[in-house]
C-alpha cells in the first residue's frame, strides 16, 4: 500500500512539477515525514525492522514515476543507515520521534546550511562589475546571485536557457524582481556573448567520480564554449549531490523524456505548418529528447561545496572522505 | 494481507447522493428510488461504485432519503454483496432527515464524517472516464475543487428536433491553459446578456466561453470545504458552493467577506510541498501566483498565523478551481427521461456483443434483436423485431411486437402487435394487444388497455 502523500508526490516528480535536485529531495525528505508519522507498525515485528522494508515499497513506486535524483539516493541510504541504528529498546513513538527529528536535522544540515556555506564561499570570487554567465535554474546560483544582490555588491547576470523546459525564464523573473539587471539568450547566442562573460557558475544534478558533472541538457555546450573563451566555470554542488558512479558521456545512461515536445510549438498567425509536424509518419526519423547532458572534468575549473572549494579531479577523494566519516558514525553507534 | 505500516491513512472519501429524481416521473416511486433505476438492467448506483473502484477510493458513504434507505441498503448489502464484491471497500447508506433535497444539507449530515479529501458524485451521475486523470489534477495543482464537465448526448429519432434544450444550457468559463473554471453560470437565470467581470479578465486574459457542456456533477473538493459549508446556509451545491469558490478566484472582496482565509491558514490545509515547488526549477507549477515572501516564511515556521497579513499574500490565489472536459469514455447525466433512454442506448454500446443475448432468452422464429441488450429468461415471440432497446429481466414478448429505442424493466409483459418506441415500461407492467406508443411512460404495475394509440404521454394508473 502506497501513501497518498508518496502518490501525490509520484504525480508532480512524474508532471515535472517539482524538477531539481534539491526541490526532489526535499520534497521526498517531507513527504517521508508524514509517512513516518502516520505509520503502524503490524503485529509480530519491530518498527526498526519493518520501517526499512515499509519505505522500500515507497521508494520503489517513486522510482517507477521518475528515476531518483542523486540527491534523493544520498538522502535514501542515510535514513535506512539511520533506522538501522536505533536500538530496539525505543518505543514506537520515541523512534518516530527520532526520526521525524534526524530528518528535519538533515534537511537543516545537508540542504539549507550546505546551501549557506556554498553560499558564503562562492560570493569571495564575485568581483564587481562581473558579467556572471548562468545556464537554465539551479537553485544554489539563484540563491547566491539574490544573496549577493542584497549585499550590494555590482554585478550582472546573462541567463542562457534551451527549449523544451525553459527553466531559466522563472531564474530570471525572479533576479529582474530583485533588481538585478539580467539578459537572457538561448543556446545559439553564446558564442556572441561568451567575449563579455567574466565566469561562468553552474548547478549540478550531480558529480561523478571522475570529476563530471551531471546537469541539464545544454550545460555541457556552455561550459566548453566558456572553457574555450578562458571564462573559468564554477559548479556549485552539496555533498549530497557527490555521486560514487562514473560515466563517461551523456549517452551511457541518461533519462529520456516525451519527444513530443521537441517538436516546435505550432504558430497559429503563421501559414506554413511546422517542419516537424508530422514526424511519426517519417519512417526513418526519430526524436530523441534527453534530459541530461555530462561535462567533462577538463572543463570545470572549480567546484564549490560545503568543505570549500576543490579542482573538480578531487572529487572522488571528498567522496572516499565522506564514506570513511559515514562508517566512523556506524561504529560508533554500534560499539 | 499484510497491510504493514498503512493504518487508515485514507487519500480521499466519496459521497454519493442518492437524492429523489422529481424530473424522472413517473420512473420513479416509492418502490424504486433514483439511485435504483435500472440502466442498462443495472441499477445506476451500481456504475458510481465501478467508478470508485476504479478509482481505488474505499471509503463511500451514499446519502438518501428515509423511504429509500431500506431498499438502497438492501441492494448493497444483500444484491450487490460489497463486502465480497468490493472487499476493500466499505459502503455506507446514511439517512438524511428532512424532506429537504438540497445537496448541501445532504452533505451536512456527513459533515463530521469526512476526514480527509472528499469526492461528491450525483446517484445518476454515469460516467467510465479514467478517475486517475481527474485525481492527478487534483493531486497536482492542489485546487479548492475539480469539477468534471461533459458534452451532451446526442439524441437520435424524432425526439432530437423536439428537445428544447434552452433551459439546460450552461455558460462554463474555462481557462484551458491552465484548466482552470472562472464560472459556471445556469441558462436559465441569464436573460439576454451574461454579465462578465472586469477582475476575471485581467488575472484571466484568455477564457474560453463553452455553451455545449453540461456539468456532471462529479466534484473533488478539499478537505476544508466541509467546514465551509458546514457553518454556511448554502443550500446547493451547484447552484451555490460553485459559482462561489469560482468567485473567489478573481474577488477578494467577497473572500473577505465570507471569512474563508482561516480555513485556508489552517495547518491542515498546508501543502507540505510548499517550499520544494518553489525551488523547483520548472517553477512548481503555480498557477498565477508569485512568490510570496511573507507565506514562504509561513511555511517555513518564521511567521506566525497573525503576522501574516500582508496584503499582498494574495489569498485569492491560494483558491484555485479547476475543471475539466471528459473527452475519454461516455459521461452522461440521467437527469431527465430522454436522457435516460439515451444513456442506456450509450451503454449498449460498452457492452460485449456476446453478452448482449443471454442463452436463457427463448427466441421465437424470425425474431429480430439487434444492438439491443437483453435480461435474463425472457420469452420473445415470432417475428418479433427489437432494436436499440433494453429489455429487463423475465419479461415476456409476444410475436409480431417492434420494439424501437425502448427501455423495458423488469418482469413486463408485451402482447402481440404491439408498437413501442421510445418508450419506457416500468416493472410489473403490461402492455396489452395492438398498442401504439411513442415516447410515453408507463408506471410500474400499470396494465394498458388494447389498442391504445399514445404520444408523448405517462400513464400512471
Amino acid at each position: 500500500m502506497v501513501h497518498p502523500a508518496i502518490i501525490t508526490l509520484g504525480v508532480q516528480f512524474s508532471e515535472f512539477i517539482i524538477s531539481g535536485g534539491i526541490a526532489r529531495c526535499s520534497a521526498m525528505l517531507y513527504a517521508f515525514k508524514k509517512v513516518i508519522a502516520d505509520y503502524v507498525t503490524p503485529p509480530g515485528t519491530s518498527i526498526q525492522r519493518n520501517l526499512t522494508s515499509y519505505l522500500g515499497k515507497q521508494i520503489d513506486y517513486l522510482t517507477t514515476t521518475r528515476h531518483l535524483a542523486e540527491t534523493m539516493k544520498s538522502a535514501i541510504r542515510q535514513l535506512k543507515s539511520e533506522i538501522s541504528n536505533i536500538s530496539l529498546d525505543k518505543s514506537d513513538e520515541d523512534t518516530k520521534t527520532h526520526l521525524l527529528h534526524w530528518i528535519d536535522t538533515f534537511i537543516k544540515e545537508k540542504i539549507v546550511s550546505a546551501d549557506d556555506s556554498i553560499v558564503a564561499t562562492a560570493l569571495k570570487f564575485i568581483k564587481t562589475d562581473d558579467v556572471i554567465l548562468t545556464f537554465g535554474r539551479s537553485a544554489a546560483v539563484e540563491l547566491l546571485l539574490l544573496e549577493a544582490k542584497n549585499l550590494n555588491y555590482k554585478f550582472k547576470v546573462i541567463v542562457c536557457d534551451a527549449r523544451p523546459k525553459l527553466e531559466g525564464k522563472i531564474l530570471v523573473q525572479n533576479l529582474v524582481n530583485a533588481g538585478i539587471s539580467c539578459s537572457y539568450v538561448l543556446v545559439n547566442s553564446l558564442g556572441a556573448v561568451m567575449p563579455k562573460v567574466t565566469k561562468l557558475i553552474l548547478g549540478a544534478s550531480a558529480l561523478l567520480s571522475n570529476g563530471a558533472l551531471l546537469s541539464r541538457t545544454g550545460t555541457a555546450i556552455a561550459a566548453m564554449m566558456a572553457h574555450d573563451a578562458h571564462v573559468p566555470v564554477i559548479v556549485l554542488a552539496e555533498l549530497i549531490k557527490f555521486s560514487e558512479l562514473v560515466q563517461l558521456d551523456s549517452f551511457v545512461w541518461n533519462e529520456i523524456v516525451l519527444p513530443s515536445v521537441l517538436t516546435p510549438p505550432s504558430n497559429d498567425a503563421n501559414s506554413k505548418p511546422p517542419i516537424l509536424k508530422d514526424w511519426r509518419d517519417i519512417p526513418d526519423l526519430k526524436l530523441l529528447n534527453l534530459h541530461y547532458d555530462i561535462t567533462p572534468a577538463s572543463f570545470i575549473s572549480m567546484v564549490i561545496s560545503e568543505h570549500g572549494c576543490i579542482p573538480s579531479s578531487s572529487v572522488l577523494s571528498i567522496i572516499g572522505m565522506v564514506k570513511a566519516e559515514e562508517e566512523k558514525n556506524l561504529k560508533k553507534l554500534i560499539i | 494481507m499484510d497491510f504493514g505500516g498503512l493504518a487508515t491513512t485514507r487519500e480521499f472519501q466519496a459521497v454519493i447522493l442518492a437524492g429523489s429524481g422529481a424530473k424522472l416521473f413517473p420512473l420513479i416511486d416509492e418502490k424504486c428510488p433514483k439511485a435504483m433505476l435500472p440502466l442498462a438492467n443495472k441499477p445506476m448506483l451500481f456504475y458510481q461504485l465501478e467508478w470508485l473502484e476504479t478509482a481505488m477510493i474505499n471509503d463511500i458513504m451514499i446519502v438518501c432519503q428515509e423511504e429509500a434507505h431500506k431498499k438502497i441498503n438492501s441492494y448493497i448489502h444483500n444484491v450487490l454483496n460489497v463486502s465480497e464484491r468490493y472487499p476493500n471497500s466499505k459502503v455506507e447508506v446514511i439517512k438524511a432527515k428532512g424532506s429537504g433535497s438540497a445537496s448541501a444539507d445532504a452533505l451536512r449530515h456527513v459533515a463530521n464524517r469526512i476526514k480527509t479529501d472528499f469526492i461528491v458524485m450525483s446517484c445518476d451521475t454515469i460516467t467510465n472516464y479514467p478517475p486517475n486523470k481527474l485525481l492527478d489534477v487534483f493531486r497536482i495543482q492542489s485546487p479548492t475543487f475539480t469539477a468534471l464537465f461533459h458534452e451532451p448526448l446526442k439524441p437520435e429519432g424524432e425526439a432530437a428536433a423536439k428537445i428544447k434544450d434552452d433551459d439546460l444550457i450552461e455558460y462554463v468559463g474555462i481557462d484551458h491553459s491552465t484548466c482552470r473554471l472562472l464560472f459556471a453560470v445556469a441558462g436559465d437565470e441569464m436573460d439576454d446578456e451574461l454579465p462578465v467581470r472586469m477582475s476575471i479578465l485581467d488575472k484571466f486574459p484568455v477564457v474560453n466561453i463553452h455553451t455545449k457542456l453540461r456539468d456532471a456533477h462529479l466534484y473533488v473538493f478539499k478537505h476544508w470545504v466541509i467546514d465551509f459549508l458546514a457553518k454556511s446556509k448554502i443550500q446547493s451545491i451547484k447552484e451555490e458552493l460553485i459559482p462561489l469558490l469560482t468567485h473567489f478566484q478573481y474577488s477578494e472582496k467577497v473572500l473577505k467577506r465570507e471569512g474563508v482565509e482561516k480555513y485556508l491558514m489552517a495547518p491542515s490545509n498546508f501543502d507540505q510541498f510548499y517550499t520544494s515547488r518553489h525551488q523547483s526549477s520548472t517553477g512548481g507549477g503555480f498557477v498565477n501566483a508569485t512568490r510570496s515572501e511573507s507565506m514562504n516564511k509561513f511555511y517555513k515556521g518564521e511567521l506566525k498565523e497573525s503576522e501574516v497579513d500582508d496584503p499582498s499574500t494574495d489569498f485569492h490565489k491560494h483558491i484555485v478551481c479547476t475543471a475539466l472536459v471528459a473527452k475519454e469514455g461516455f459521461c452522461f447525466r440521467v437527469n431527465s427521461v430522454p436522457n435516460y433512454l439515451e444513456g442506456s442506448r450509450t451503454l449498449i454500446k460498452t457492452i460485449n456483443a456476446e453478452d448482449l443475448v443471454p442463452r436463457s432468452v427463448e427466441r421465437g422464429k424470425g425474431c429480430q434483436v439487434g444492438d439491443s441488450l437483453v435480461g435474463d429468461s425472457c420469452r420473445v415471440g415470432e417475428k418479433t423485431s427489437i432494436k436499440k432497446s433494453v429489455i429487463g429481466n423475465h419479461c415476456v414478448i409476444g410475436k409480431n411486437v417492434k420494439i424501437i429505442n425502448s427501455v423495458l424493466m423488469d418482469h413486463t409483459v408485451v402482447e402481440d402487435k404491439a408498437v413501442l418506441e421510445g418508450t419506457v415500461v416500468c416493472s410489473n407492467s403490461k402492455v396489452l394487444e395492438l398498442c401504439n406508443l411513442r415516447d410515453c411512460q408507463i408506471a410500474s404495475g400499470v396494465t394498458l388497455e388494447r389498442e391504445v394509440q399514445g404520444k408523448g404521454e405517462a400513464y400512471i394508473e
